[in-house]
C-alpha cells in the first residue's frame, strides 16, 4: 500500500463510520415518533380531546358526550330491569302453596 | 177407571220415592267423600312421621329455590343477597330440627304435635316466602331508585348546557321535575313497605294476609313509579341529544 492511499483511508474510513452511526441514529428517532403517535391513549386519546372541545363550548366543567352516555347507560339499564321487577313481582305474589293445618 | 188411576198413582208415588232416593244416595256419597278422606287419619307414628316428612321437604324444597333466585339476582348486592340467605338458613335449620324431632318420636300424640308445629312456627307458604320474595323485589327496586336518583345532577347539568345553547328547555324541566316526584313516591313506597317487614312473623298470622296485602300494593306502587321516572329519563334523554349531540 503506498503513502497517498494510506492517507486517504485516514480521511474516508471515519466519514463513512461518522455517516452511518448519524443514518442510524436518525433511523431511530423515525421509529421512535412512530410508536408514540400509534400508542393508543398517549397522544390520540378521543375521550381527552373531546372533553377538552366540548369544555371551551359549554363552559361548564362536564364532559357533555360522557354525561349522555351515562345517561343512555341508566336508560338502558331501566329498560332492562323492568322485566327483572316484573318477574320480581310474579314472584311475590305467586301461590307458594297452603299453610293451613292439616292433621294426618 | 177408578181402579186404573189408582193403579198409576201408586205407582207414580213409588217411582218418585224411588227416584228421591237414588238422588239422596248419590248427594249422600258426593258429601262423604271429602269426609271419607278426612276420616282417613293416621293411627300409627309412622304414618304421621311420613305426612310430616313430606310437608318439611316440600318448604325446604320451596326454600331452596327462594334462595337460589336471591343468589341468580343480578340487581342486588352481595348483603342483600346474604340478608335473604340468612332467613333461608334459619328456617331450614329450624325445619331440619323439627323434622329430627318427629323421626324420633315413639308417641303419636307428641308426633302430631310437631307437625302442628311446621304450620304454626314456621308458617313458610303464608308468611315467609311472600315476605322474602317481597324483600328482594324491595332490594331490587331500592338499587334502582338509588340509581336513578343520582342521574340527577347529570340531567341538571345538560339541561343548563341546552340552555346556555339557547334551547327551550321548559319540557326538559316539566320532565325533570316530574322525575324526582316520582322517584320521592317510589321511595315512600319502599320505605312504607320495608316498614312492615317485622310485623310479617309466623306469629302475626293470620293478620299477616292483611299486611301482605299492603306490602304487595306499596311494591307494586313503587314499581309504577320507578317505571314512570324512567320513562321520564328516557324522553329527557332524547330531547337532550337532540339538543345536544350524541358525539
Amino acid at each position: 500500500m503506498t503513502t497517498s492511499t494510506r492517507k486517504r483511508n485516514r480521511f474516508w474510513v471515519p466519514l463513512v463510520v461518522l455517516m452511518l452511526a448519524a443514518a442510524l441514529a436518525l433511523g431511530g428517532c423515525a421509529k421512535a415518533a412512530q410508536n408514540g403517535a400509534g400508542s393508543p391513549g398517549t397522544t390520540q386519546n378521543p375521550g381527552t380531546s373531546q372533553a377538552t372541545n366540548t369544555t371551551s363550548q359549554n363552559g361548564n366543567s362536564g364532559n357533555t358526550s360522557q354525561e349522555i352516555q351515562q345517561l343512555q347507560q341508566i336508560d338502558q339499564q331501566n329498560q332492562n330491569d323492568q322485566n327483572t321487577l316484573n318477574t320480581d313481582d310474579q314472584n311475590s305474589n305467586q301461590n307458594n302453596g297452603s299453610d293451613q293445618e292439616v292433621t294426618p | 177407571m177408578k181402579a186404573l188411576k189408582g193403579f198409576f198413582s201408586q205407582h207414580l208415588i213409588a217411582l218418585s220415592l224411588a227416584g228421591l232416593g237414588v238422588l239422596g244416595l248419590a248427594g249422600a256419597a258426593v258429601a262423604t267423600a271429602p269426609i271419607a278422606a278426612a276420616a282417613s287419619k293416621c293411627t300409627t307414628v309412622s304414618c304421621v312421621q311420613q305426612f310430616g316428612d313430606q310437608q318439611i321437604d316440600a318448604r325446604l324444597a320451596a326454600l331452596d329455590k327462594l334462595n337460589g333466585d336471591a343468589q341468580g339476582h343480578k340487581g342486588l348486592t352481595d348483603q342483600q343477597r346474604q340478608a335473604i340467605e340468612n332467613d333461608v338458613t334459619t328456617n331450614e335449620n329450624g325445619l331440619k330440627a323439627l323434622k329430627t324431632q318427629l323421626d324420633g318420636e315413639t308417641d303419636i300424640k307428641a308426633a302430631l304435635t310437631d307437625v302442628k308445629n311446621i304450620y304454626v312456627q314456621f308458617r313458610i307458604y303464608a308468611v315467609v316466602l311472600p315476605r322474602d320474595y317481597g324483600e328482594i323485589e324491595l332490594f331490587f327496586e331500592q338499587n334502582i331508585i338509588t340509581r336513578m336518583t343520582g342521574a340527577n345532577q347529570t340531567i341538571t347539568d345538560l339541561i343548563q348546557k341546552a340552555q346556555q345553547k339557547g334551547d327551550d328547555v321548559t319540557q326538559l324541566q316539566a320532565l325533570q321535575t316530574d322525575y324526582n316526584a316520582k322517584l320521592a313516591d317510589a321511595t315512600t313506597n319502599t320505605n312504607n313497605a320495608q316498614a312492615l317487614i317485622p310485623s310479617l312473623t309466623p306469629a302475626n298470622y293470620p293478620g299477616t294476609d292483611t299486611t301482605l296485602k299492603t306490602y304487595r300494593t306499596d311494591l307494586k306502587n313503587a314499581r309504577q313509579d320507578i317505571a314512570a321516572a324512567a320513562q321520564d329519563l328516557h324522553q329527557m334523554l332524547v330531547i337532550l341529544k337532540q339538543d345536544l349531540g350524541n358525539s
